[in-house]
């Protein structure tokens, strides 16, 4: 993992994007490739996949466990593909499961995002493993855990049933799980794996599942021997071999039985579903930050507040070392939470980050020390501006005393919101502080906070301001 | 005697005759007194002569074109020549005068001081401006091409502008006058080179990064002044033409600017916030509370919501 939180969030955040939208551009996702692929799949198909008599129960088969569990489970085993309806052709593809007799089936929301967001211009289908194809109707989304219920246009006469320790949370570190889906538009695909708990420093949970998780297996399910879901695939480490991310399997049912009581949505009223999600998870994950309380770090003279919580990844860097020599002195302390969430394929939010830079001289006179603050620490958002999710941001800055001032330095403070354009309340949040009572010494602190009300933004500012200190 | 003047547009004196007798005439033709190669004049189109009281009068032998009194729309069968006004012929400027015409009396040369020593003493100033801005903002390690540069471009871009109203000057007026041009393009650099330090200082000072968008608007309002000066060292006549120049000349820059400036906000949004900082001691507003910036700031979300619901593109 990158920890360089200055221009590099991409790479790093891409990382943790779901596995069918990894940051390598990967022809075999494209349609465009798809000749190439067919012929793939034609020949895999003919290696890999066995003639096997009918398998009733994977408990009752012979064979080795795997062969097992993939016999009994291909007939629930679904490809879903997002198709551009103008051109009849699919855009991205990934997998799903049955979970019920009444058609429905569980997979990823960031393989349904498009036709959430858009279902004038995307239509989902699906194909299963005996070549059965139809369309789905998307039932259901759980932004926040990345999950999706929809249905098929048919009875299923066989499927999946959730692991009841899963459903527990209780699943042994170390077990041995089976993901399943179509990886790379090749062909269903069973793949074996260790369980390795829940990721750590981790807003979302996640299952940490070493396996071989590959694009086009997003929403696919991971199951235990005795062939009962566990988690749902959906993403992938890059830059890594074999740390790939389920869902567990708990918010899926919760999602699967949401989505059996209520009624049937339309489907253009999935995008503000979207929007309250959002809405609901900034205002759950920022007071949770809240709760969790803040730390104070020293830096030269001050002290800064530091998120307690413990889904934030610290870091520290200095330019002490660098060629050449620096003339002024350049330490910066930060803290962002690891995880993004998907909300298009073009938009991912919901990141926080703090840092404090403490700048000192050495030889720099003050205006050029101010100088080397304003361009070494710019007052700068994160990720990229998409006009299609964001309108213009607005910024305000003044000079600005906390009380008592006997405690605070007076800091200069600039404030940059920019709103949602999709997603009503919602903004992304730049907080810059300088201090103002040195020449020559400052501490500069950022916080950006992505995809929040403006309230929550108020009161963070307020708490992020109040934290910035005399060391005392 | 009496003197035919053929004028330029600029009323400069092209050529000039003198006509032994009391009476003359002008054509294209070759019985004049004087021949005009102009297209439009007839072979004999004008005669100039004496009313009873012995003052020169023009009159138009019957021409298609006709004869023409400087500042007077309607064309005239016969004019009184006072020795001031040009007439017109076809396309080409004349000025009759008496060979006692009066002239005004001879003018001392003035013996102005130097002008060297105040050119010299703006440029150091310009420069030194630079110099001093570049060192103020030279954090990284020494270059000697951090401090050549700016000078080298401020230099340009006074030599440059210079120069071209120094050729417009001598095409035009037929002198270079290249001394008041340089003192008009080092004060007009000087003016932008201060008003620049004043809106950096301001921005900071004030908490108001609108000022650093207004150097443009003033840039331009500086160009625009400047040229108008030029012009009219190149020529005193028509002021209003060229006031009306350099108000138009710094007016559609400003619109073309701001055009510009609108369209990047809206599609690369760039934020709006002042980028140079400078000391603490700088600032002049004064500190606000806290509980007054949280104000400032959730006042501000009405707008942000309006200009959102406003942007669809």
């Amino acid at each position: 993992m990158r920890l360089d939180p200055c221009g590099l969030w991409l790479y790093r955040f891409e990382g943790e994007r779901p596995a069918s939208q990894s940051a390598e551009p990967h022809p075999m996702n494209r349609r465009f490739f798809l000749p190439l692929a067919g012929a793939l799949v034609a020949s895999a198909g003919l290696r890999v996949v066995p003639a096997v008599a009918q398998t009733p129960s994977p408990d009752q088969a012979p064979g080795p466990i795997s062969e097992r569990i993939y016999n009994a489970a291909k007939p629930r085993l679904l490809q879903v593909r997002s198709v551009l309806a103008s051109a009849d052709r699919q855009s991205s593809i990934g997998s799903a499961f049955m979970v019920s007799a009444d058609g429905l089936a569980i997979t990823n929301y960031h393989v349904v995002s498009q036709f959430a967001l858009e279902p004038e211009t995307y239509r989902l289908d699906y194909t299963a493993a005996d070549g059965r194809k139809g369309v789905l109707q998307l039932l259901a989304v759980d932004v926040a855990d990345d999950l999706a219920v929809v249905k098929v246009d048919q009875p299923a006469p066989e499927f999946f049933e959730f692991d009841p320790q899963a459903l527990a949370g209780v699943l042994p570190k170390g077990q041995r799980l089976y993901a399943m889906g179509n990886p790379l538009d090749l062909g269903f695909t069973i793949v074996d794996g260790t369980n390795n708990g829940l990721v750590e420093r981790s807003y979302q949970q996640r299952i940490h599942f070493s396996g071989a998780i590959n694009p086009g297996m997003s929403g696919g399910p991971a199951v235990t021997e005795d062939g009962r879901i566990v988690g749902i695939n959906v993403a992938k480490q890059l830059g890594s071999d074999l740390v790939s991310f389920l869902v567990p399997a708990q918010f899926a049912a919760a999602l699967l039985k949401k989505a059996a009581e209520g009624p049937v949505p339309a489907p253009a009223s999935f995008q503000a579903e979207v929007g309250r999600q959002l809405y609901a998870w900034q205002d759950g994950m920022y007071h949770a930050i809240a709760e969790a309380g803040f730390r104070d770090v020293a830096s030269g003279p001050y002290q800064a507040p530091e998120p307690s919580a413990p889904w934030f990844t610290c870091w520290a860097r200095t330019n002490e070392n660098e060629v050449p020599k620096p003339r002024a002195n350049d330490n910066t302390t930060g803290c962002n939470t690891s995880t993004a969430l998907f909300v298009a394929n073009d938009l991912t939010t919901g990141l926080v980050l703090m840092s404090h830079a403490h700048l000192k001289s050495v030889d720099l006179n003050e205006f050029q020390f101010a100088t080397f603050a304003s361009t070494t620490h710019p007052a700068a958002g994160i990720g990229v501006f998409h006009r299609k999710w964001q309108a213009a941001q607005a910024c305000h800055e003044d000079f600005v005393q906390a009380e008592p001032a006997a405690e605070h330095p007076a800091v200069r403070v600039v404030w940059c919101a920019r709103p949602y354009r999709t997603f009503d309340g919602l903004y992304d949040v730049l907080v810059q502080a300088m201090t103002q009572d040195r020449t020559g010494e400052a501490l500069v602190s950022r916080m950006n906070l992505q995809a929040i009300s403006y309230e929550n933004a108020l009161s963070l500012t307020r708490r992020f301001l109040d934290g910035i200190r005399w060391k005392s | 005697m009496i003197w035919v003047e053929i004028l330029s547009r600029q009323r400069d004196v092209l050529t000039r005759h003198r006509i032994a007798g009391d009476s003359l005439t002008i054509g294209r033709g070759y019985a004049n007194d004087l021949v005009l190669d102009d297209p439009h004049v007839a072979a004999d189109h004008l005669r100039i002569g004496r009313d009873a009281d012995g003052a020169l009068v023009a009159e138009d032998l019957g021409s298609v074109n006709g004869l023409y009194l400087e500042g007077v729309a309607a064309r005239v069968p016969r004019v009184a020549l006072d020795g001031h006004s040009a007439i017109r012929i076809g396309q080409t400027l004349l000025r009759i005068r008496d060979g006692s015409y009066v002239v005004p009396a001879e003018q001392p040369i003035a013996i102005r001081r130097a002008r060297w020593p105040l050119l010299v003493l703006l440029s150091l100033i310009i420069l030194g401006i630079e110099l001093i801005g570049a060192w103020r903002g030279d954090f990284r390690e020494f270059k000697a091409a951090t401090y050549i540069q700016p000078l080298l471009i401020v230099t340009s871009i006074v030599g440059i502008w210079v120069t071209i109203w120094t050729l417009v000057s001598r095409i035009a007026a037929r002198a270079a006058r290249f001394e008041s041009h340089l003192l008009i393009g080092l004060v007009a650099m000087l003016t932008v080179s201060v008003l620049n330090e004043f809106l950096d200082f301001g921005a900071f000072a004030f908490s108001m990064p609108d000022l650093v968008e207004a150097r443009f608007a003033l840039g331009f309002i500086v160009i625009g002044a400047a040229a108008f000066i030029h012009m009219r060292v190149i020529g005193p006549t028509r002021l209003r033409l060229k006031l009306a120049g350099a108000v138009a000349l710094p007016a559609l820059l400003v619109g073309y600017h701001s055009i510009i400036d609108a369209d990047q906000q809206r599609t690369l949004d760039p934020p709006t916030y002042v980028h140079l900082l400078l000391p603490p001691a700088v600032r002049l507003t004064p500190l606000r509370t806290e509980d007054q910036f949280l104000k400032d700031l959730g006042a501000m979300k009405e707008r942000i919501d309006t200009a959102r619901a406003a942007d669809k593109p």
